[in-house]
């Protein structure tokens, strides 16, 4: 069997991690384990940014006006993505060039940044705390269907 | 990049679905397919994506560029892997080059 050797690049931030939950995942080679994330309830969406495209992006045709995310969207992906290691995460999902990003207040006062990219994936910086990252392989649904 | 998937395979892969594609991918034999996690070494350069800011969103950061230590590092390394395991250097690639990554990982990495 031929071997091939595969270059890459640390993704050197911290990543928020969940262990010792029977409730996690386990995880495969296309998946991180997965664990479920417990958020306070919002009170208000802010969105920043959205149909945006990543400075990173190489392609000059790639579009990401199509993805387009709404306040109540963002509630919902947040209510169903789960909690995984970013590391990870970085080794076995997709990275999107498309994203939307904002703030959001939480009903206990607190703020957060929170981002979500086109690939399902996105992230929570919460203030005082670790970020999180967050992946929703349920949401199959509009905008993370094309 | 190589580009040898069918004009079908190709629309198929314009739409994102990891699980068939993967599954797709999985019927095919090296060669033919991009390593996967499970049949690849993978070789870390320790790099932070820029602004280090945790509020900013991954999509909006680029990857540091590698230095000439860490180059140098890196050729050995593969040099003694390609010879002990007896594989051409052509066979390694960047992690954006066999997967959807952060174009900017790895870019300025050299090993030949």
């Amino acid at each position: 069997m031929a071997i091939r050797l595969l270059v890459a690049i640390a993704f050197s931030m911290a990543g928020s991690v969940c262990f010792g939950n029977d409730d996690c995942t386990t995880a495969t080679e296309l998946q991180p384990r997965l664990c479920p994330v417990k958020l306070p309830g919002i009170s208000t969406v802010r969105i920043e940014e959205n149909g945006a495209k990543s400075p990173a992006a190489d392609d000059k045709a790639t579009d990401c006006s199509g993805f387009r995310v709404t306040a109540k969207g963002v509630r919902r992906f947040l209510r169903r993505a789960w909690e995984a290691n970013e590391s990870d995460a970085h080794h076995t999902l997709d990275w999107s060039p498309c994203y939307a990003s904002g703030t959001l207040t939480f009903e206990d006062g607190r703020t957060a940044h929170w981002s979500i990219s086109q690939f399902r994936t996105g992230s929570l910086s919460i203030e005082g705390e670790k970020r999180v990252f967050l992946y929703c392989p349920r949401c199959k649904y509009q905008p993370f269907l094309w | 990049m190589e580009a040898r998937c069918s004009p079908a395979e190709q629309k198929l892969n314009s739409r994102f679905d990891p699980s068939r594609e993967h599954k797709r991918e999985t019927k095919k034999s090296v060669p033919d397919r991009f390593p996967f996690n499970h049949d690849s070494i993978g070789i870390e350069l320790v790099g932070e994506a820029l602004p280090g800011d945790s509020s900013v969103p991954d999509e909006k950061k680029v990857y540091e560029s590698v230095t000439d230590a860490q180059n140098q590092s890196l050729k050995w390394l593969v040099e003694e892997l390609a010879r002990t395991l007896n594989i051409s250097v052509t066979e390694v690639f960047r992690h954006p080059t066999v997967s959807r990554k952060n174009p900017t990982e790895a870019s300025t990495a050299t090993w030949q």
